[in-house]
């Protein structure tokens, strides 16, 4: 028993590990433009190109296994092919080893762009969510109950501080930033920050001539506050809030990226948050505090490098659950634009013709496996760390 | 101390649905697009036409509302910027930005219209002086349409005073201003608040009761596969640990691990090519909720409608399922290694009375939590499986007003969406607390 867990546990390894590879290689596996050429005096590496590829008559090229790219149709036809048609193709690296959709696109072409997508999302998308819950999660603990204490003209400063912020929002202007030039942006922001920098400095002196005012401190409940944002943020249904901000953020495959990390790090947040808390009550730590060391070094020394490890559950799951949020919406048609190779895209081009089920049943598997290492890598995780 | 909670909790609730609310209808009025369709036929309109148009669609959507309860902007602009048309909005604040002076920007821009409503000069004429963002290009602009000016003496005084400089501060001072409580978004609210949704390219009537028949599907479905989901959970979770069942619970795992593992677009996808496609089978339909009339009884309404359900509900059910699942296992599993159980089993109950007699109701308890929190899930689902299986619910709806671009109602939707779940996660913890007094939630709360 103890060994087919492993056994498949490596699998799982392997196959995200070929996944990325795959996606990472796709333009040197399948491109529709040679990869190396020469021509008289010159060599060309027409891959890297953006645009139409233009044949030209070179001396020598180097083409791609696949040669199709993320575009190509197949004009000739105008149904699916299936992979056990006879194709008649002149080269045997021309054949459509996995058919082609209804659109003649080349469905092994169309996976390999696929991963591509997938394997962004999941990475981008992940590491945005894992820098911002990492940081929500160790202030939230760390700082959260009575680490922060301050004296009331300080809060009335921050107070201050973040009138004024807002205002230095509200103040680039309502309008689009195209057409207007930088200095228009910039000078409202510059000037409150000016502002900021005196108000500095006579809170400063303000503080150094009375003192004595300093006598009460109260807590910032800073640990109430991003608990509530996280609360606020996972009573929206995800789905919905990443079409609510796609409406907002509109663009490729980097917008989705975005609008993934900023909605999935609360998760991170939370796990990591229960782990800082465990650990800030350990021992080493209270010893670490009474030899006067300070919170950064701390927080960055002793807690992140212990806590860190139990926020590699959370992210495991959350690369599925990132791909499965893109991969679903650009199921339904809302994510990435029909230029981009998709997975779920595929399975819903799949949905018009389910003869061609070819068309379904490799990205089907591509997608299912997908998850489901995900799945496999974080549970192993899990039981590794309860015992 | 229970009930002080609760309270509490429900009075938090008000602020933070108030809080979502303002988020939501800021981030609807930042998307792009324009909340006005252009005119049919613009080229033919003049432009008192159009601007006559606009005019009226902006009092039919209220647009000529101030957008919020106040409004912070620097001084060198208006206190009044709802007042202007948002085609023209842009254009005139980068002006007022320029010119460090709003009534310069107000002067001009009465005297352009005044001079296009006369036909003074041409529509070309004065949708380009409109958009000269900048002193600069209006200068550039003014040998184009020399002649047109020249022809308007007010016109001409107006751009000259434009562009003679105004030294203050105004750029860089603030003005605050409350506008009181008729507003953009307060009427929004009020429209929420009285399930009317907010205006579309639907009928206004219209909508406020398919957004509330919408509602009633996507409730009724992902409430039925909860507790589907749930009560087939606990009895699976009782039969795995069945002695005679042992063998079979690996597979029950990895059934249900690949099951979780799988997005519910594909699994309907999937459903369909076996079950309703006819390529495999046909017993079925493919999607629809049949052809009910009004006047059919509920009986003969579940008769015509089931066969549309099911493959919608297998869609919404098996990943709850699956996550209910593993954690009743860990829970039984739990139960099962305490003392009472074998005390049970030794007195000479058997496996599964002491199981469900005893073990089962503490497991349920820590399940009752989980409820609340699987409705965001259930309602993410819905987008998925209501748009495959054409049910007329909210995650359809929602598409569809995407689809559209009417940002309007995808926000009122994340709005209701956020109720419901904020109201799901209470209601799930005052089962939690009811089906088990002892845990004080207060102290659950405290140990996170």
């Amino acid at each position: 028993m103890k060994k087919a867990n492993f056994h498949t546990l490596s699998l799982a390894y392997l196959y995200l590990g070929l996944m990325a590879v795959l996606g990472i290689l796709a333009p040197i596996l399948a491109n529709d433009k040679p990869l190396i050429a020469k021509s008289e005096n010159a060599w060309h590496f027409p891959f890297l190109r953006e645009g139409l590829y233009e044949k030209s008559d070179y001396h020598w090229q180097l083409n791609p296994p696949i040669p199709y790219g993320e575009g190509s149709l197949e004009y000739a036809q105008s149904d699916a092919i299936s992979p056990f048609d006879d194709q008649s193709k002149k080269a045997w690296n021309q054949r459509h080893w996995l058919g082609t959709d209804q659109l003649g696109r080349d469905v092994l072409t169309q996976l390999i762009y696929g991963c591509r997508t997938a394997f962004w999302v999941g990475l981008g998308s992940m590491l945005i969510a894992f820098i911002i819950g990492i940081a929500v999660g160790g202030f939230s603990a760390y700082l959260g109950d009575g680490q922060l204490s301050y004296t009331w003209p300080k809060y009335l400063f921050f107070l201050l501080l973040g009138i004024l912020s807002i205002i230095a929002f509200t103040l680039i202007p309502p309008y689009q930033v195209k057409g207007v030039s930088t200095s228009q942006l910039l000078s409202p922001i510059l000037s409150i920050c000016l502002l900021i920098v005196l108000l500095l400095l006579i809170a400063r002196l303000l503080f150094k001539r009375y003192s004595d005012i300093k006598s009460k401190q109260f807590n910032l409940p800073l640990d109430l506050f991003l608990n509530r944002l996280i609360e606020l943020i996972d009573s929206l249904p995800s789905l919905l809030l990443v079409i609510a901000l796609s409406a907002l953020i509109q663009g490729g495959v980097a917008s989705l990226i975005l609008i993934i990390g900023l909605t999935a790090w609360t998760g991170i947040a939370k796990l990591f948050r229960a782990e800082v808390l465990k650990i800030k009550n350990s021992p080493f730590i209270s010893s670490a505090q009474s030899l006067g060391f300070g919170n950064s070094r701390i927080l960055f020394k002793h807690i992140l490098p212990n806590a860190l490890p139990s926020v590699t559950v959370a992210i495991s799951f959350g690369v599925s659950s990132a791909i499965l949020a893109e991969s679903s919406l650009s199921f339904l048609g809302l994510g990435l634009s029909g230029a981009q190779a998709s997975w779920g895209a595929m399975i819903a081009s799949a949905r018009v013709d389910l003869e061609a089920w070819w068309v379904l049943l490799f990205p089907a598997l591509a997608i299912f496996l997908t998850l489901l290492s995900c799945h496999t890598i974080g549970k192993s995780i899990m039981k590794q760390q309860h015992t | 101390m229970m009930l002080r909670y609760f309270l509490k909790r429900i009075l938090w609730l008000i602020p933070t649905l108030w809080i979502i609310s303002v988020v939501v209808f800021f981030l609807a009025k930042a998307t792009k697009g324009d909340a006005i369709s252009p005119p049919r036929f613009e080229e033919n309109m003049s432009l008192k036409q159009e601007a006559e148009y606009y005019k009226s669609e902006r009092i039919r959507m209220r647009l000529d509302l101030p957008l919020f309860y106040f409004n912070i902007h620097r001084a060198s602009q208006t206190d009044t910027v709802y007042r202007i048309p948002e085609r023209h909005r842009e254009a005139l604040l980068s002006l007022a930005y320029h010119c460090n002076n709003w009534p310069k920007v107000d002067r001009f821009y009465a005297a352009l219209k005044k001079a296009a409503f006369q036909k003074k000069i041409s529509k070309a004429a004065f949708n380009n002086l409109i958009s000269s963002y900048h002193q600069s290009s209006l200068k550039a602009n003014k040998s184009k349409w020399t002649k047109e000016i020249d022809s308007v003496p007010v016109l001409k005084k107006r751009i000259i005073e434009l562009q003679s400089k105004h030294l203050s501060l105004d750029n860089y001072l603030l003005n605050f201003k409350f506008y009181g409580f008729d507003n953009q978004y307060q009427q929004w609210l009020i429209r929420v608040l009285n399930g009317n949704g907010a205006y579309s390219s639907l009928q206004q009537k219209e909508q406020g009761k398919q957004l509330l028949r919408a509602l009633q599907w996507t409730l009724g479905m992902s409430l039925l596969s909860l507790f589907l989901a749930f009560g087939l959970a606990l009895l699976l979770g009782l039969l795995a640990f069945k002695p005679a069942f042992k063998q079979f619970k690996p597979y029950l795992e990895r059934i249900f691990l690949s099951l979780y593992a799988t997005p519910n677009f594909l699994m309907a996808t999937i459903l369909i090519f076996f079950f309703a496609s006819g390529h495999v089978l046909k017993w079925l339909p493919l999607y629809g909720i049949g052809d009910a009339s009004e006047t059919d009884g509920t009986f003969s309404l579940i008769q015509l409608r089931a066969p549309y359900l099911i493959l919608p509900l297998i869609c919404y059910t098996y990943a709850a399922l699956a996550y209910f699942f593993e954690q009743v296992k860990g829970n039984l599993a739990n139960q099962l290694k305490s003392d009472y159980l074998l005390t049970a089993q030794a007195k000479g109950l058997s496996y599964f009375a002491s199981l469900s007699k005893h073990a089962l109701p503490n497991a349920i308890i820590s399940l009752i939590s989980l409820l609340g929190s699987s409705i965001p899930a259930l309602i993410s689902g819905s987008f998925i499986i209501e748009t495959i299986f054409n049910l007329p619910g909210m995650g359809k709806l929602s598409v569809e007003a995407f689809l559209n671009r009417d940002y309007d109602l995808i926000f009122t939707i994340t709005l209701i969406g956020a109720a419901l779940t904020l109201l799901g996660n209470l209601i799930s913890d005052f089962a939690y607390h009811a089906a088990d007094p002892r845990i004080s939630i207060y102290q659950k709360e405290k140990a996170k």
